[in-house]
């Protein structure tokens, strides 16, 4: 156990801190013992750590457990010289890029300097040296350890950090994908229930047709009353699923926003909702409708909803009266629905965007108290808002903002005719 | 106007016991002659076009004029129905009507691309019903 404890301060010492603060090592090697307390006095100015060798072996044997700042090397020693201890030390591919500088006493040959600097030598010392010159270029290999190592931190530290977000891609992929099975699941789940759940509803209603048709002479009064409830209660509860599903597919539809004219898009809603209505409605559209910036089947429901409540929430033998028209709002369009229906206690303005929520005297009227809620679900889902300026018996003015067309689009595609 | 003598032949493709019934009294009501058959899910449409297995003997099972087809069926849906009525050459290939009970663009104009004629949500009402026969009667005395 005890020998595992002994490289951790090693460890802790082998790399150049990049803190000023912290020392580095400089690594001083001469055979002379004189030279190298003298060195090691001018450097220790420094306030770094240095460590000195005698020879070549003894330099390789700290290469092992420390990383050098800068080595100063003598060139003319006995056994392994400067440069064998040199090309000894660049052999290993951690010192490759640690600086050495020659110490050399004699009068150095242009071939000898050559060959110290194919060996890596940065630079070269004469003797005797002169301690400035030596503290000079010393400090410049220091604070040279310290901004490489700067770089090299922050290079794992973007490393580091590009892993993580690598990694968090990942995440997101993959709940990504969990999200589209979901939908998926989703989607064949409501298409199961708008098919399988509406069918015994269908039958009900049909088989009251054919008992009002064939029998509803031999029942009386009370007798047809209770096949009319109960084709109203089949008819109220496949609106509901109707609506609920509408609102299940304006929750998770995909939205992307496009270039939409609100005419064609109100006049087909208009005839749509008018085939069979015993009392059609007069809906007044302003001809100067701006395009709006949104999609077109959460905008069809929104307006079909706000539409079918206005001609549906009105007096008993009132013709109801729809006025729409948009203004432009600095980046907005807002458009306006206005009825003159039974209109709305303005205590209540805050609910009835609500899922279910029927207000004042609504239970009159039919409704699932599902409408508005699509209408808010799809408007804010198109990243506009809605909302209502109504009093009782006053009628009521929906609005509805939605971004308006951006302007690139609208020099690109024409506006329709 | 030319009078229709001969009653459309109908096939109809519905597994609901309910739906064929009100089918066939929507038929009844429409005021015009018409014979049906009715088979229950995908495979038998396929089987009495083809004259293949119990549908074999063609006299008891006479081509139809028009076919109405449910999309949501046992074994082999709708849509595969038609996708498999386009795939075999040697098939015949009446105008389909789709019936289904949800209004789904998406099912309608997926019905549309794979030839469907006409996309009719369910129950078809008796004025429905003599508009698309009285066409495709219309069609075939032409082609007469």
């Amino acid at each position: 156990m005890h020998e595992t404890t002994i490289p951790e301060p090693v460890k802790a010492e082998k790399r150049i801190p990049a803190n000023p603060k912290e020392v580095v090592n400089i690594l001083l090697v001469d055979d002379q013992p004189g030279k190298l307390l003298a060195h090691e006095a001018i450097l220790s100015e420094l306030g770094q750590r240095i460590i000195k060798a005698r020879n070549g072996v003894e330099a390789l044997g700290h290469l092992l457990r420390y990383d050098f700042a800068v080595i100063l090397l003598d060139v003319n020693m006995p056994n392994m010289d400067g440069f064998e201890t040199a090309s000894l030390i660049r052999q290993r591919p951690r010192f490759e890029k640690t600086p050495i500088i020659f110490i050399t006493g004699y009068n150095t040959t242009d071939l000898d300097r050559l060959k110290g600097y194919e060996l890596g030598a940065v630079d070269y010392l004469f003797l005797p040296v002169v301690p400035q010159v030596l503290k000079a270029k010393v400090t410049v290999f220091v604070e040279l350890a310290r901004q490489t190592q700067i770089i090299k931190t922050q290079a794992e530290d973007l490393a580091a950090h590009n892993r993580r977000q690598g990694e968090q891609l990942e995440v997101i992929q993959k709940l990504n994908e969990d999200l589209k099975d979901a939908n998926t699941e989703l989607e064949a789940f409501s298409y199961t229930v708008s098919h399988d759940l509406r069918a015994p509803l269908r039958s009900i209603t049909g088989y009251v047709n054919v008992l009002l048709e064939d029998y509803g002479p031999q029942l009386d009064d009370a007798g047809r009353g209770h096949l009319l409830a109960l084709d109203r209660a089949a008819k109220r509860m496949d609106a509901l699923t109707r609506d609920l599903l509408a609102y299940g597919r304006v929750a998770r539809e995909a939205v992307t926003l496009d270039r939409v004219s609100l005419r064609p898009l109100l006049e087909a809603i208009i005839s749509l909702n008018s085939v069979g209505n015993k009392h059609p409605a007069k809906i007044h559209i302003a001809p100067d409708l701006q395009d709006v910036w949104g999609h077109h089947f959460l905008l069809e429901q929104s307006l079909n909803n706000l539409i079918d409540n206005a001609t549906k929430f009105v007096s008993p033998g009132k013709t109801p009266e729809i006025h729409i028209r948009t203004e432009p709002r600095d980046g907005w369009v807002r458009l306006w629905i206005e009825d003159n229906g039974i209109g709305i206690d303005a205590s209540y303005h805050h609910k009835i965007f609500g899922m279910f929520e029927r207000v004042g005297d609504l239970h009159k009227y039919d409704g699932t108290g599902i409408g508005l809620a699509i209408v808010h679900r799809a408007v804010q889902r198109m990243g506009g808002a809605c909302g209502v300026e109504s009093a009782t018996g006053l009628g009521s003015r929906f609005w509805v903002d939605l971004p308006s067309v951006p302007n690139a689009q609208e020099t690109k595609t024409p506006a329709k005719p | 106007m030319t009078a229709v003598e001969q009653p459309i032949r109908i096939l109809l493709v519905e597994d609901s016991s309910d739906d064929v019934f009100f089918f066939r009294r929507a038929i009844q009501k429409c005021g015009l002659s018409a014979v049906m058959s009715v088979v229950m899910d995908g495979v038998e449409a396929i089987d009495y076009l083809l004259h293949q297995g119990k549908f074999g003997d063609q006299a008891a099972h006479p081509p139809p004029d028009i076919m109405f087809l449910d999309l949501k069926l046992p074994h082999v849906n709708g849509f595969e129905v038609l996708e498999r009525m386009k795939q075999h050459a040697e098939c015949p290939s009446p105008p389909v009507v789709v019936l289904t009970s949800s209004s789904h663009p998406e099912d309608q104009e997926r019905a549309e691309a794979l030839g469907a004629l006409l996309f009719l949500t369910k129950p078809p009402t008796p004025e429905q019903l003599r508009q698309v026969l009285q066409k495709v009667s219309f069609d075939s005395t032409l082609n007469l």
